[in-house]
């Protein structure tokens, strides 16, 4: 239980909303109590006086009080659950947006390449799925217990002043909770998994999806799917067991309100016969028990969401778990970088051929190479987000680990292949290198990639919108407005991989000389195929290791 | 109907639901029955309840000459519940079994459409789609379809029953009755723009959210993520401001429902209330009993019990649709190329590959190959190894999928050993070899299953994974993904090549086996190709790379789908 903490503390910093949303539900259970208890208490009264009345006796019911109680609650009721839909529902959009700011402000916390993992999709997926889960935590979870609660200690109050004898209906409900807490025990575990689960599932799916074609080549494809199917029977399986404990819940929960109803009613009716309650109020208890049964009616799904919820918050809990740089190396800052014998590697095989070279301050290194010869991976290196090498990097002659470096990033701009585009304005793209840039700086870098047309073409200029992941754009436009962020970032060390990819001849010879001034008096590392696909450097290194 | 339905693709949508229900018609008809089942013992114990009532009040009898009735009334409870937790549990098997079923059918689907077709959609899409989609159907099945078909049933039972009681009483709720199916179109209008509402404001956020953190990696790189931060919790508020506007109208619609429940219920007890101290002086009144009253009374809820929970499963309805349309039309991909007439058998058995006279019109209209003849592995025993070289798009890989038979040949013949092409097992290598999440034996032994450790390490050693293997701690029998994250995807590749080894196909087939590869891994490739093919295996390998090319025994030179001469 100690996985929902942080997230109980994160919506209870909301309790004067989340109290007066439980309010509220209380109130349109009430006024459903007040309602059939009224009407119980009504029918009784006006039958008995009816045969009084039919034997000749002269007796006299106030009809006008109960039945304008009765309209009143009719009214009382439809107002607190609308207002109770609204208010609730507010609320739970308030709460989803703390969910998802305090997650994200964690996630931010870890080393960058953490996102970039083996498969992001999937890790997405789940990580959506798990934030899902818990944006219902309040309505779905917190809520029904305190509503169940509260509706047994009030109407226990009540029937200690009114007739003691009654509580004894109350026990069934009162032992509700725990008998649905017994239940989902055997399910808390393996529901808990069903996450995990089910990234596992999808990666399976994936692998075979993309290993089709020598699947089907082999015969293999359908022992493999058959395989898929199986693994996929084990979260169906868990699924169906918490489905089938959720069903047992909900009859337990139907029996507990009736069989309350019921013993209300006998006691009722006994207390009746002693003379200590009277007729009309011992059938105004047994429908209000009916009536309390709205109350316990959200428990057996709570119930049954308690695990899956349980290892969402789990899960996500451990995200975000950030092993922060330590304050060993150097104060990051220009100098010249010194590379002795540096090997980066991957799943225990060297990447390349050691590497030793020197790049002096604003001095500009090209590194060559076809596609996996380890280029990206050096960049990655330099970038503070791989520290699988070894060797020896020096800055200003002092041995450097970038990736335990302090603030080593605050000095570094970085365009990766794959950078992202965000679904908002061009400007606002770019400000993410440079919040304070006025629009006259961003012009001037988007004219350094040749990006002008487009401003002029856009409908909007800097303001207009480029669609998700720039999708508006053209492929060529989105690398360039890439590269534009990249340039405009302030950093003494430039990482450019593939700067010109999709890109034509022309352009690239154009954004070569355009984009120089930007280069000045900063320290250059280009990764590319060949040097005509790279602006112009000082050092090349080849890294294909044959030639 | 002579106007234009807008919403005919919904309506498909929920045609192609019911078709689904097949395979779980009889646990859904079970479902409804406990339902029902519950209604009905539900109306014994709430008459029950009131005959108690009405003989210790009214016919002054001692409630403990009324023990026949209350273990009834006991019984009936037990009834009650143990039929609604059946209902439940009927309509969970009945979505497991559905889900079950179409989830076999979409991996039929895709084997039937062959890694051409499945190539079209990214795993992504599909892997959603298989999953995700098809969880979707869960509360339409589960929860919607049976409840459907209660809200009908229950009130009309309730509805005869009180006539049987008093049929004033009746009358009230009939009154109320034309107003159901109005309800319906009210709750499911409300409902269905409460739920699209809720979807796209959800849409939208999750949208923006979703951008942020697939740019975290970014966002981290320029060190910007206290503003995105900030910005998410602006953009969230202002999505929930928009959205508050629109569910303010939207939850009128389930007010209204409870409005009438409500009232419907004041007007009956205000009736039977008259009616029993004898002002009403109609119809059937002055019968009215405490008995009749109090159970009509406590009928009264439950005839809307149940439009109020079909009201709240509605938007498992709108999500079925969703995903519905999504598969429906998943199911309904056909394969990708025009299929010309079954070539007739032609059996020259000495050739690996013969291909006569074939050609490749995609449906589209463009062509893939020109009508082209080849034969590879001539000559019994002697095995060739054959390059297929050629620019980008000039159909080296179109190809090798009409010899792998993925595609079927427009025109023309292709035979492989003088079968159809795929009759027999063969190897084929990709850019993303299949790497099952299992252990390193468990993925060699895939291709030969009763191989031994030694002849499992000789093939890792052959493409120079065997150091690598042996340094984990269990061997071969440590998963292949333990120790960081998976293989590279060099490894992969390699470890692609090593089954090829075992499996010792007299075909291999190679889509671009160097591309993108690492230095140490092209290495280990292009010499374990040499080897499969003095192992006694023809391959034909589509390439750029000029390594490759050279240890071709014969390179074969595609342009615009037309094979240039040798």
């Amino acid at each position: 239980m100690n996985e929902l903490r942080p997230w109980v503390e994160l919506i209870a910093a909301r309790w004067r909303r989340l109290l007066v949303g439980g309010l509220l539900m209380f109130a349109t259970v009430l006024a459903g109590i007040g309602l059939l208890a009224l009407s119980g208490w009504f029918i009784t009264a006006t039958a008995l006086t009816g045969l009084l009345l039919a034997a000749g006796v002269a007796a006299q019911l106030d009809i006008y009080t109960p039945g304008g109680g009765i309209r009143f609650f009719a009214l009382a009721r439809t107002v607190s659950r609308y207002l109770e839909r609204v208010y609730n529902h507010d609320t739970v959009l308030r709460l989803l947006a703390d969910v998802r700011v305090t997650l994200f402000s964690r996630l931010t916390m870890t080393r960058p390449n953490r996102v970039g993992a083996k498969r992001p999709a999937d890790w997405l997926n789940r990580l959506i799925a798990d934030i899902d889960a818990l944006d219902t935590l309040y309505l779905q979870l917190v809520a029904p217990p305190g509503l169940a609660l509260a509706g047994l200690l009030l109407a226990g109050l009540v029937m200690a002043m009114v007739a003691p004898p009654l509580i004894w209906s109350l026990v069934p409900l009162a032992l509700l909770p725990l008998v649905l807490y017994l239940l989902a025990r055997h399910t808390l575990a393996p529901s808990r998994n069903q996450g995990e689960q089910a990234e596992a599932l999808r990666g399976r799916f994936v692998d075979v999806i993309e290993g089709n074609a020598e699947l089907q080549a082999a015969h293999l494809w359908s022992r493999e799917a058959d395989a898929l199917l199986h693994n996929s029977r084990t979260l169906d399986n868990t699924r169906l067991l918490v489905e089938r404990q959720a069903a047992m819940a909900n009859g337990l929960t139907l029996m507990a309100v009736q069989l309350a109803s019921v013993i209300a009613m006998l006691t009722g009716l006994s207390l009746w016969r002693s003379g200590e309650l009277s007729g009309p109020v011992a059938l105004l208890f047994t429908l209000a028990v009916l009536g309390l049964g709205e109350a316990f009616t959200g428990l057996p799904a709570a119930f049954s969401r308690l695990g899956a919820t349980l290892g969402a918050a789990g899960r996500l809990n451990g995200e975000g778990e950030s092993r922060s740089p330590g304050d060993s190396g150097p104060h990051p800052g220009p100098g010249n970088l010194q590379f002795a014998d540096l090997v980066v590697e991957q799943n225990g095989e060297a990447l390349m051929r050691p590497v030793s070279l020197e790049l002096p301050e604003g001095g500009r290194l090209a590194l060559i190479g076809r596609s996996g010869a380890g280029k990206s991976t050096m960049l990655d290196v330099l970038a503070g987000l791989n520290d699988n090498w070894h060797g020896e990097l020096k800055l200003a002659g002092r041995a450097l680990d970038p990736a335990s470096t302090r603030d080593w990033r605050s000095g570094v701009s970085y365009l990766t292949q794959r950078t992202h585009l965000f679904s908002d304005t061009v400007a606002a793209n770019l400000r993410i290198a440079k919040p304070e840039a006025a629009d006259q700086e961003l012009n001037a870098v988007l004219a350094a990639v040749a990006l002008t047309p487009l401003l002029e073409r856009l409908p909007n200029g800097l303001y207009s919108m480029i669609g998700e992941q720039g999708r508006r754009l053209s492929g060529g436009e989105r690398r360039r407005l890439a590269l534009a962020r990249a340039l405009l970032r302030p950093s003494w060390l430039l990482l450019l991989d593939e700067p010109f990819t999709g890109l034509d001849s022309a352009t690239i010879e154009q954004i070569r000389v355009s984009m120089e001034p930007w280069l000045q008096g900063r320290t250059c590392v280009f990764a590319g195929h060949n040097t005509a696909a790279l602006p112009g450097t000082d050092i090349q290194l080849n890294l294909d290791g044959s030639q | 109907m002579p106007e234009p339905s807008p919403d005919t693709p919904s309506r498909e949508a929920a045609r192609w639901l019911r078709e689904r229900q097949r395979p779980a018609l009889g646990v859904i008809r079970a479902a409804a029955l406990a339902g029902i089942l519950a209604a009905v013992a539900s109306f014994f114990q709430l008459g029950g309840m009131a005959w108690i009532a009405h003989q210790v009040l009214v016919g002054k009898q001692p409630p403990d000459q009324l023990v026949a009735v209350v273990i009834m009334v006991l019984a009936v409870i037990a009834v009650r519940a143990a039929a609604v937790a059946l209902q439940n549990r009927f309509s969970a098997s009945a979505s497991d079994r559905i889900r079950l079923a179409l989830r076999r059918d979409l991996l039929d689907h895709f084997h039937h459409l062959g890694p051409i077709g499945v190539g079209q959609s990214s795993a992504g899409t599909l892997a959603s789609e298989w999953q995700d989609q098809v969880e979707a159907l869960h509360g339409y099945y589960a929860h919607y379809l049976p409840q459907m078909v209660l809200s009908v049933v229950v009130p009309l039972l309730i509805l005869v029953t009180v006539v049987w009681l008093d049929w004033l009483a009746a009358l009230f709720l009939l009154l109320s009755a034309p107003l159901i199916p109005l309800f319906m179109a009210l709750v499911g209008m409300g409902a269905e723009k409460l739920n699209q509402q809720h979807m796209e404001t959800l849409g939208r956020l999750s949208g923006h959210f979703l951008d942020r953190l697939r740019g975290l990696s970014t966002l981290q790189l320029f060190e910007y993520t206290g503003a995105a931060t900030r910005e998410i919790a602006e953009a969230t508020d202002q999505y929930r401001q928009v959205n508050m506007k629109t569910l303010r109208v939207a939850f009128l619609s389930s007010a209204v429902l409870e409005f009438f429940a409500s009232i419907a219920i004041a007007v009956i007890a205000i009736y039977i209330g008259f009616g029993l101290l004898g002002y009403i002086s109609y119809g059937p009144s002055p019968e009215l009993t405490l008995f009749s009253g109090l159970f009509i009374l406590l009928l009264a809820p439950e005839f809307y019990q149940p439009l109020r929970q079909l009201a709240q499963h509605y938007h498992d309805r709108a999500t079925a649709l969703g995903a519905a349309a999504q598969l429906q039309q998943r199911l309904a991909t056909r394969p990708g190329a025009t299929t010309g007439s079954p070539g007739q058998a032609c059996g020259n058995r000495t050739a690996v590959v013969e291909v006569v006279h074939a050609s490749v019109v995609f449906p589209d209209g463009s062509i893939g190959l020109e009508p082209l003849s080849l034969v590879v592995g001539k000559g019994g025993g002697q095995a060739e190894l054959v390059a297929l070289a050629g620019p980008s798009g000039s159909g080296k890989s179109t190809l090798l999928h009409l010899i792998a038979g993925f595609l079927p040949p427009t025109s023309g013949v292709v035979r492989v050993n003088g079968e159809e092409p795929g009759a027999r097992p063969f190897g084929w290598l990709g850019q993303t070899p299949f790497i099952r999440q299992d252990t390193w034996a468990g993925n060699l032994r895939m291709v030969a299953p009763d191989a031994t450790d030694e002849t499992l390490l000789d093939a890792l050693e052959k493409v120079g994974l065997g150091d690598l293997v042996r340094q984990r701690p269990g061997g071969l029998d440590t998963p292949v993904n333990e120790g960081g994250g998976g293989l590279s995807g060099g490894q992969a590749r390699r470890l692609a090549v090593a089954r090829l080894f075992l499996a010792r196909y007299p075909l291999i087939l190679m889509d671009e086996p160097t591309a993108g590869l690492d230095t140490r891994s092209e290495h280990y490739l292009l010499e374990a190709i040499r080897q499969l093919r003095d192992q006694g295996s023809t391959i034909i390998m589509a390439s750029h790379h000029p390594a490759a090319l050279a240890a071709a025994d014969r390179c074969l030179t595609l342009v615009d789908g037309r094979l240039q001469d040798e």
